[in-house]
């Protein structure tokens, strides 16, 4: 009886050891641990004991990257709009509800647009680079990668095609009488001031990246649509064109 | 003959007898493993039911996230996210409803293994349509919803009897598993605290300086304090650091221990309300609960018990009527009978005659009216029975343990002082067990 007591609390202690040991080596940087048992580890920790605790750290992001939309009826381009503004003015109003959560929804339509384009930058360059290109030239008008040669092949990827879903599903929400004739964003990146410019009592942010995706032109169809506009013009690329 | 070598390992024999005594055999947290698991339950169903006003930009097939499904994947990954299948995702109201239901029932107390393991598939198959969404609160969740699977969160001892070597699994299990779920806990901390050692901005003090300039994660006027009063984050920053590794080393400390705690609190109710990271802020306090002395979590089950708390009140004071006039109101459950002071009161056991109370503020349990609470006293049991009031707890805790509460209910009532022989006097033994 005791003998297996015993035995139950060795397997337990075991168990529990070798749990909390594949935790920490999951968890560590780069190290001889992880090095010889890092694979183990991988293949032990998913998907039950998935973890990541890189919470605001190294640095914490500090800029803020949003959507601006605009939306054009009868040849008449709409202001800039925050679609996401009424939602953070709620936020704001009231912490205690589930407006928070949902606007991680519709920052990250604007966040992956931005890593996006970040990492196709980054790429261009080294490419150019690696190709003995300096990288005035390459980042300059008419570069490899200048912003507009940057768009034109973002325009292929999945999160510039999430964006124009937003743009057109938050411009139609401001138009329920008429469905507009295009749609347009552009990504804004804000970076706050830095601690030196805390005096500047005018001046909300030290500097705005300012990124304008080509307008979305929507094609009269000949014959009447089926499905509900907010669905056909957000879920079909055929009767929409870019500009 | 008796060598101080053969005493000591005969000591140390006795000792790892009796660890591993303790290990297979004591349960000594059953009701912190049972208060924990209806905390983290209520958590979840509130993080669901702040996603429900939006459930369809939140859940729905038309939502503005990228979902990706992998072919061929492991028999679990492919359970936990069931409701990735195209032809699955306009049906995800069945996880969500089906989710709120096993997280209610658990929270009462019905067949709770089961339904933590039942809570953990539907949550993680809300997880994977919800993916941007998720924070570190949401993966710390997961985690320990695993833990609890094996946890006796029953609040009752382990049978078995019959069946003594399985009994001692499962209570070395359930040991075993809370200990691992605590320094899990420890390890989040650990582990944000040694990343942000590599960030410039963390190192300097100014970290919070720049992240509370972020839409995402201030307030219009937090971002204008950290303008006038730059010391403030960078205090912050500081305390946020020191904290972090604090509390991995010092919490195994029973004398600290309550202090961290308290710190924690403060913390996670500034990241809840100035960053907007409520159910963040919320889960992690939560997740202290796995520290709490069993006594103490004992005495917060019976406060939040669903037994009926009786009331009586001078209607003739104006702040006290007030108060009682609001947690009628607030009242969903039916859980406050309200008399005022006109109704005669109930005869105590061993009196002939019923004696009223001068006290503006009185209460007392329908199964224990002979214990009455007075002042303070009745304030906190009235306000315990309000389900409204369950996502505070964590606040009203802090204000109770740092004396704001009681001060704040003297300002109420002229006629402040705690019935101390009552609210002092211990339940008798029979009611000493859980309410559910």
């Amino acid at each position: 009886m005791r003998i297996r007591r015993y035995l139950v609390a060795g397997t337990v202690l075991v168990l529990a050891a070798f749990h909390l040991l594949m935790t920490v080596v999951y968890l560590s940087p780069p190290n001889l641990l992880r090095q010889q048992f890092g694979l183990l580890a991988d293949v032990y920790m998913h998907p039950l004991f998935y973890q990541n605790w890189h919470l605001f750290s190294p640095n914490p992001g500090v800029t803020t990257t949003k959507l601006a939309v605009r939306y054009r009826i009868d040849d008449v381009w709409s202001e800039w709009f925050d679609p996401v503004q009424q939602l953070q003015d709620q936020h704001y109003a009231y912490r205690v509800t589930g407006h928070g959560k949902l606007i991680y929804v519709y920052r990250d339509v604007a966040l992956e647009l931005r890593r996006s384009y970040g990492r196709d930058v980054q790429a261009c360059l080294q490419e150019q680079l690696d190709a003995g290109v300096p990288a005035r030239e390459a980042l300059g008008p008419g570069g490899s990668c200048s912003e507009e040669a940057v768009i034109l092949r973002l325009l292929e990827h999945p999160a510039t095609a999430m964006a124009y879903r937003f743009a057109i599903a938050t411009s139609l929400a401001r138009t329920p009488d008429r469905d507009p004739d295009a749609y347009q964003f552009k990504l804004l990146e804000f970076y706050p001031l830095n601690y030196s410019e805390r005096d500047k009592v005018h001046q909300r942010w030290s500097q705005v990246l300012e990124v304008v995706f080509p307008p979305l032109e929507v094609i009269v169809p000949s014959e009447p649509l089926q499905e509900a506009p907010l669905a056909s013009a957000a879920n079909s690329a055929s009767h929409l064109r870019l500009h | 003959m008796n060598t101080p070598l053969e005493r000591d390992l005969r000591n140390l024999l006795t000792r790892v007898d009796g660890w591993v005594t303790r290990l297979t055999e004591h349960e000594p947290y059953l009701q912190t493993q049972k208060l924990f698991r209806i905390g983290l339950f209520a958590w979840l169903f509130l993080h669901t039911m702040l996603l429900l006003p939006f459930h369809q930009e939140v859940f729905g097939p038309q939502a503005l996230i990228e979902r990706v499904t992998h072919e061929n994947q492991p028999w679990l990954s492919w359970l936990l996210t069931i409701a990735l299948r195209e032809n699955l995702q306009p049906y995800y109201m069945v996880f969500v409803i089906g989710q709120l239901v096993v997280l209610a029932a658990g929270i009462l107390g019905f067949a709770p293994r089961l339904m933590v393991v039942l809570a953990y598939l539907l949550t993680m198959n809300l997880n994977a349509l919800t993916g941007v969404v998720l924070d570190g609160g949401n993966n710390l969740s997961q985690l320990l919803l695993v833990y609890l699977i094996f946890i006796n969160t029953s609040g009752r001892p382990t049978q078995l009897q019959r069946f003594p070597t399985l009994r001692n699994a499962v209570v070395a299990l359930s040991n075993a598993a809370f200990f691992v779920g605590q320094v899990q806990v420890a390890l989040v901390y650990a582990c944000a605290g040694i990343y942000k050692l590599n960030g410039e901005l963390w190192q300097s003090g100014m970290a919070l300086y720049y992240l509370l300039q972020a839409e995402s994660y201030t307030h219009p006027w937090v971002a204008d304090m950290v303008f006038l009063y730059p010391w403030l984050p960078f205090l912050g920053t500081y305390f946020t650091l020191a904290f972090q590794f604090a509390f991995p080393t010092l919490i195994w400390i029973r004398s600290v221990r309550p202090w961290l705690l308290a710190a924690g609190v403060l913390l996670h109710l500034g990241i809840a309300f100035v960053m907007g990271l409520f159910t963040f802020g919320l889960v992690m306090i939560v997740s202290y609960v796995l520290f709490l002395p069993n006594e103490l979590c004992a005495r917060v089950l019976r406060l939040y018990g669903t037994r009926r708390l009786r009331i009586r009140f001078s209607p003739h004071r104006r702040p006290v009527a007030r108060l009682v006039g609001i947690c009628r109101a607030l009242d969903i459950g039916g859980r406050l009978q309200i008399d005022s002071t006109d109704a005669a009161p109930p005869a105590r056991p061993g009196r002939t005659t019923a004696s009223r109370s001068s006290a503006p503020l009185e209460c007392w349990y329908e199964h224990a009216p002979w214990l009455r609470y007075t002042g303070y006293a009745a304030v906190a049991r009235m306000l315990a029975k309000l389900w409204v009031l369950l996502p505070f707890a964590p606040l009203l805790a802090l204000m109770h343990y740092a004396g704001i509460a009681q001060r704040l209910c003297r300002m109420m009532a002229s006629r402040d002082s705690d019935n101390i022989e009552c609210a002092g006097a211990p339940l008798p033994g029979h009611l000493m067990e859980s309410s559910d």
